[in-house]
């Protein structure tokens, strides 16, 4: 049982972090972005590539290029998820030019240890407190500073004179640093392939719409409930029938088309849609 | 058709306030009132793009308020459009074909001067003869209650005869007409009767030049 | 070289097909459905399953195909037809790596991974199933073609401009998008299935989601919602990465040229998408 939630507790850190990403870009520009997923995957690659120092640097950029390319210039809701996309594919050829199409693992060995009858590696045990580290940060300052204080006000906060454009900037870049840590997470807990992008990018949406879309609780909320219902599914047989481990994800995603058709606001929102 | 007790409230402000009024068949009734007094409410409820009501609508006995609004339009409310009700991507003739009737569809254009902007996209009409390609489609698609939403906004003043000559070829023994105006004159002379609407209740009713001459009017529209 | 030919040209109106068919929902209707890859999927599935486990014949298949297709196009509008555009779109995308996922894990009957090998042939030439292709392919755009001048078509536009005033003229926006999505359903099915007997192998990586940024960049480029805009635009948009076959410096580029069409297919829909942005969506916000 303890196993249960220590898996679902790892692959919680990793959603938490890309819906995140996903609900800062959310709440800065007013538009969807499917890049999340591949900026996950373009983190772990700029590890392999250079480290750190790479992986912060290149997140940095993208951010950016995310922002200027493919999140400006689209006024509606609608048109960033398709340019966003492209920028994703776009990212994901490179990679696999550069890198070739075959898994790669960021093998960072890391000694397990029993703790309260299950079994986790220090490294994750590191990744989970990282990625608690990085939600309580991010609420935080959502609450109690101004960055947060722009952000909540929202675009009407031009009126007042305040400079949206660069809180959306620097908002989007922050996710995409957030996203490409997670990258690394992803790299070091299961592989890297290239193809790994438009998977991670809608399972953000499916936290995220499970949460609420543009809540940042939602996101943690959700991402526990998502990564605990994955878990929970390998361990359900009524009778003969099991599901095998392999639809696991396919699970959340019918998670998110159920949630989308029968609760459009998320399962835990109590106040009303903020997006 | 008979509008019941209807009360509407969005975001926590009561919009309309038990409201209540009748139309008979060939009757053309007129509303008024300031802005904000929930004209546009009134008829996006009678529509069917308004559902979280309270109150009853019947039109010839049945009751509508449960509906979807196509199955209002099935049994016979038309509606002509505030912002103008045309589909700009379609052409011209496009916008009357998808009423689906079968009607000489060129006589019609070339009574309101359109016969030669049949294929172009609707989009290039000026806002007169957006109105007007509206009066005809609603011709076409002959409804037992039409609602009109201001069909005057918009319009160059010498459009506005066009117009109201339109609207009254619209009328007939089994056609009702809701219009919604701010133009007095141009009310007065199309309508039976008027209600006026102020903050979500009707609180006049009348014959155009009894409801035009009362100092209450001029109270609620100049403050 | 001829074969060559034969082969782009076969791959071109299998394309053609399913483009066209993206192009009812998504040019005319703007429905922003991105599973179109996903039912072409089925389609090849269908196909693949039926002639070699059970062998039955390509007529029963290729329309079997269709109707499969249209059966889960049906269950798309069903139960996300009426969410808003974009999150109609994700829920899409949602879709298609549900579908992608069965074609991966249901192994007893897709053989996963590994992919379903040993499609009979259907001809022993590349003319011959050229022109099989050609014909089918050509008989299915003429179909689309007239569903295109029907009422039908007229009242999804209608519906596309604006839903308000569609409604207040009695359509049923329910009933309009169903039909619009089995019809292109089907299509998709019958190309799905067209593209399994050309290739005689398929597996799931046929049918990554990058591939319905091919089929958008050419509704896009094509003037969305007109039919001989996207027949154009499928021949350029498909031709056109082949063209790097030829040019000198580049072949030695050539083991990576899956990637590098992706490449450019992501830019080419970019710069779509990008200069048609005003045009999509002519009402602003």
């Amino acid at each position: 049982m303890t196993q249960i939630f220590f898996n679902a507790a790892i692959t919680a850190s990793i959603y938490i972090l890309c819906a995140l990403s996903l609900t800062l870009v959310v709440r800065a520009t007013g538009k969807f972005s499917f890049a999340i997923g591949y900026l996950v995957i373009s983190g772990g690659y700029l590890f392999l590539a250079g480290g750190f120092f790479a992986l912060l640097v290149g997140s940095i950029i993208l951010g950016a290029i995310h922002y200027f390319f493919t999140l400006k210039p689209f006024h509606s809701k609608l048109l960033p998820l398709i340019a966003t996309m492209a920028f994703g594919v776009f990212l994901e050829s490179i990679i696999s030019i550069y890198f070739g199409v075959d898994v790669k693992s960021l093998n960072v060995f890391s000694e397990s240890i029993n703790l309260f009858g299950g079994y986790i590696t220090y490294l994750q045990l590191v990744m989970i407190f990282v990625a608690l580290f990085i939600s309580t940060i991010v609420l935080y300052c959502f609450h109690f500073t101004k960055w947060g204080l722009i952000l909540r006000a929202g675009a009407l906060s031009q009126s007042l004179g305040v400079n949206t454009e660069k809180i959306s900037i620097l908002t989007v870049i922050i996710g995409s640093l957030i996203a490409g840590i997670a990258g690394y997470f992803v790299g070091v807990d299961t592989n890297l392939s290239p193809t790994m992008g438009g998977f991670y990018s809608l399972k953000a949406f499916a936290v995220s719409v499970i949460g609420g879309v543009g809540s940042l609780y939602g996101c943690v909320v959700g991402g526990l409930f998502l990564s605990f219902v994955e878990q929970l599914i390998l361990f359900i047989s009524i009778g003969d029938f099991s599901v095998p481990s392999s639809y696991k994800d396919a699970v959340s995603f019918v998670l998110l088309l159920l949630v989308l058709l029968f609760r459009p606001d998320g399962l835990f929102q109590r106040r009303k849609r903020l997006v | 058709m008979k509008v019941e007790d209807i009360v509407v409230s969005l975001g926590g402000s009561l919009i309309l306030k038990n409201l209540s009024f009748k139309i008979d068949q060939g009757e053309t009734v007129g509303i008024i009132g300031p802005n904000g007094s929930g004209k546009t409410t009134l008829f996006n409820v009678i529509s069917g793009f308004i559902r979280e009501i309270s109150g009853t609508i019947e039109l010839d006995g049945e009751r509508i308020e449960n509906y979807p609004p196509f199955i209002r339009a099935q049994k016979g409310i038309g509606r002509v459009f505030q912002s103008g009700g045309i589909f700009g991507e379609l052409t011209v003739l496009e916008n009357l074909i998808i009423t689906g009737k079968k009607v000489p569809y060129d006589e019609l254009l070339k009574a309101i001067g359109l016969l030669n902007k049949a294929k172009e996209p609707a989009s290039v009409l000026s806002g007169g003869q957006k109105r007007l390609l509206e009066l005809i489609r609603a011709e076409i698609f002959d409804p037992k209650v039409l609602l009109l939403d201001e069909p005057t906004a918009g319009v160059a003043p010498n459009m506005k005869q066009v117009l109201a000559d339109r609207i009254n070829s619209l009328k007939s023994k089994t056609r009702s007409l809701l219009i919604i105006e701010h133009d007095i004159q141009f009310i007065s002379s199309l309508c039976d009767r008027v209600l006026v609407l102020f903050q979500g209740e009707i609180v006049m009713s009348g014959k155009p030049d009894q409801v035009r001459k009362d100092p209450y009017l001029q109270e609620i529209y100049f403050g | 070289m001829t074969n060559y030919l034969l082969h782009l040209g076969s791959l071109l109106f299998i394309y053609i097909l399913l483009a066209q068919s993206l192009n009812l929902i998504l040019g005319a209707g703007k429905l922003f459905s991105l599973g179109h890859v996903a039912l072409f999927g089925i389609g090849s599935y269908v196909t693949a399953i039926g002639a070699v486990d059970y062998g039955l014949d390509q007529w029963s298949l290729i329309f079997l195909s269709g109707v499969t297709s249209s059966v889960f196009a049906s269950v798309i509008v069903f139960t996300s037809g009426r969410l808003k555009e974009e999150y109609f779109a994700v829920a899409t995308l949602a879709f298609h790596y549900v579908v992608q996922s069965v074609f991966i894990n249901f192994r007893t009957v897709t053989r996963g991974v590994m992919g379903i090998p040993g499609i009979p042939s259907l001809y022993d030439t590349s003319l011959d199933m050229f022109i099989f292709i050609f014909l089918v392919s050509t008989a299915g755009l003429l179909i689309l073609k007239l569903v295109f001048n029907s009422r039908l078509t007229l009242l999804l536009r209608g519906l596309a401009d604006s839903e308000i005033v569609a409604s207040s003229l009695k359509i049923d926006p329910k009933i309009v998008r169903l039909k619009a999505f089995v019809i292109s359903g089907f299509f998709c099915g019958v190309s799905g299935s067209l593209f399994a007997y050309y290739l005689k192998y398929i597996d799931p990586s046929s049918f990554a989601l990058s591939e319905i940024m091919l089929l958008v960049t050419i509704v896009l480029i094509g003037r969305p919602g007109s039919f001989f805009g996207t027949v154009i635009a499928s021949f350029f948009v498909i031709l056109l990465p082949e063209a790097i076959r030829f040019v000198e410096f580049l072949q030695n580029y050539t083991s990576i040229l899956g990637s590098l069409r992706q490449l450019i297919y992501s830019l080419i829909l970019f710069f779509a998408i990008y200069l048609t942005r005003e045009k999509i969506f002519g009402r602003v916000i």
